[in-house]
């Protein structure tokens, strides 16, 4: 059964939330920092409308919660409800990303190779 | 960055926040000025960029009004679905007017042939405008002990502004009419539908100063709607009403353009106002920009009609 979004939809990979929670899984964050990094990690420029938006959401849900600030710039962190959301959808994303590369294999005749377990600090 | 160029980013970043609900200003405002700020370095927002924050403020308002989503309770989806119900039969009701002033005395124009079809539309047409005119009454009358309740709250001062307005453009609006309907009783058939300039000029004005007067009600009654604190049943019954409303709009728009079309084909001379007997064009400016009209807020209601369908469901289930 696909995971639904926050909006009630399909999830992917490319969702707004989705790739907030992945950011913000990698530490605290305010909106211009979430911004470059999911550009980093994602090739994904998140303009501050999309990106507030998605953020409303997800406090509303609370999946991620702000942290205290004197600045205007005010970081978010994932909560622990935010971390089973995100590893639940992370889980659903790979099983559906393990059955396309199986199928490709068969389709093609090709071993689609399968990515290895990451070995922490490894780059690849 | 120099300061004049941090005080250009910080207006335009203001100026772009605009687009966003007033809670949500409250709460995210500040950290979506930096935000801005951060990302534009002092350059001036594209178009794509500005637009881009339009469309998400406006989202936001939607999703704040209780209109698309699920970010707020039943209860604000069906709030907001009869408030776009109601805010889209006042719009109708400008053209409708306008409508009742272009068929006044058709039944006349037609001598001989067959007037069963305008006549049935016509007839069909003022039916459900009494009936929505019902509906919206019965509306305001249930939400009337939450209405007092709220102003006996100290809600007044909330509201006073809005319904200022409102009094100033009806107060204005009645002014206008009465001296209309006085200068009226002096002038001909003739002067009062073609040939008098100034009256034809203030006749504009009154229906512009009457669009302006429905308009700062209907403001009014959403400001004051938003805030009273409803009962379930009373909210489920004026959802009710604000589906009957919505229903109706879009028959009456049908019924309007059959009769148009029936008068165009049975009496044509009495949509462009030449002598009875002629054959001119069916086609009138008027009557079209009142159909335009009436579909658009026919549109908007049924779309508040179904949220409120929609909505309705999820509202029994968390009473």
């Amino acid at each position: 059964m696909p995971r639904a979004t926050l909006n009630g939809s399909r999830q992917r990979p490319n969702d707004p939330p989705i790739l907030i929670l992945t950011s913000l899984a990698g530490g605290p964050k305010h909106g211009h920092a979430l911004s470059k990094d999911i550009e980093a990690f994602a090739g994904v420029v998140l303009g501050p409308g999309a990106l507030y938006g998605a953020i409303t959401r997800l406090e509303e849900r609370g999946l991620i919660e702000p942290l205290a600030s004197n600045d205007r710039r005010r970081p978010y962190r994932i909560t622990a409800t935010g971390s089973a959301y995100l590893a639940e959808a992370v889980d659903e994303m790979q099983r559906l990303a393990d059955e396309g590369a199986r199928r490709l294999s068969v389709a093609n005749k090709v071993p689609v190779p399968r990515r290895g377990p990451r070995i922490a600090g490894s780059p690849i | 960055m120099s300061t004049r160029g941090e005080q250009r980013a910080g207006s335009t970043s203001r100026s772009l926040l605009r687009w966003y609900p007033t809670r949500w200003r409250a709460r995210y405002g500040d950290e979506f000025i930096a935000m801005v700020e951060d990302d534009l370095e002092g350059r001036r927002p594209g178009m794509r960029y500005r637009f881009s924050i339009a469309r998400f403020g406006l989202d936001e308002r939607l999703l704040g009004a209780g209109l698309v989503g699920n970010s707020v309770p039943p209860s604000g989806q069906v709030r907001g679905g009869a408030l776009t119900v109601l805010c889209a039969f006042a719009l109708f009701v400008v053209p409708g007017v306008a409508f009742a002033k272009i068929s006044e005395h058709w039944d006349q124009s037609i001598q001989r042939g067959p007037r069963h079809l305008p006549a049935v539309s016509f007839n069909v047409l003022a039916s459900l405008a009494g009936a929505c005119g019902v509906a919206v009454a019965l509306a305001a009358l249930t939400l009337l002990p939450a209405f007092v309740g709220f102003v006996r709250a100290g809600g007044w001062p909330a509201i006073r502004r809005r319904v200022k307005w409102a009094v100033i453009a009806t107060v204005a609006t009645a002014a206008v009419v009465a001296g209309l309907a006085v200068w009226a009783s002096h002038l001909t058939n003739h002067q009062r539908n073609t040939g008098f300039g100034w009256y034809q000029l203030a006749f504009v004005i009154a229906a512009l100063l009457f669009a302006v007067a429905v308009a700062t009600w209907s403001v009014a009654a959403v400001a004051v709607t938003r805030r009273l604190d409803i009962g379930s049943g009373q909210l489920a019954f004026a959802g009710s009403l604000a589906v009957v409303v919505g229903v109706c709009m879009p028959l009456m728009t049908a019924a309007a353009a059959i009769w148009w079309g029936s008068m165009a084909t049975t009496a044509p001379w009495f949509l462009a106002g030449t002598p009875m007997g002629s054959s001119p064009s069916p086609w009138a400016a008027n009557l079209l920009g009142v159909l335009v009209v009436m579909t658009l807020a026919s549109g908007a209601g049924m779309f508040g009609a179904l949220r409120v369908i929609r909505s309705m469901r999820a509202l029994s289930i968390s009473r």
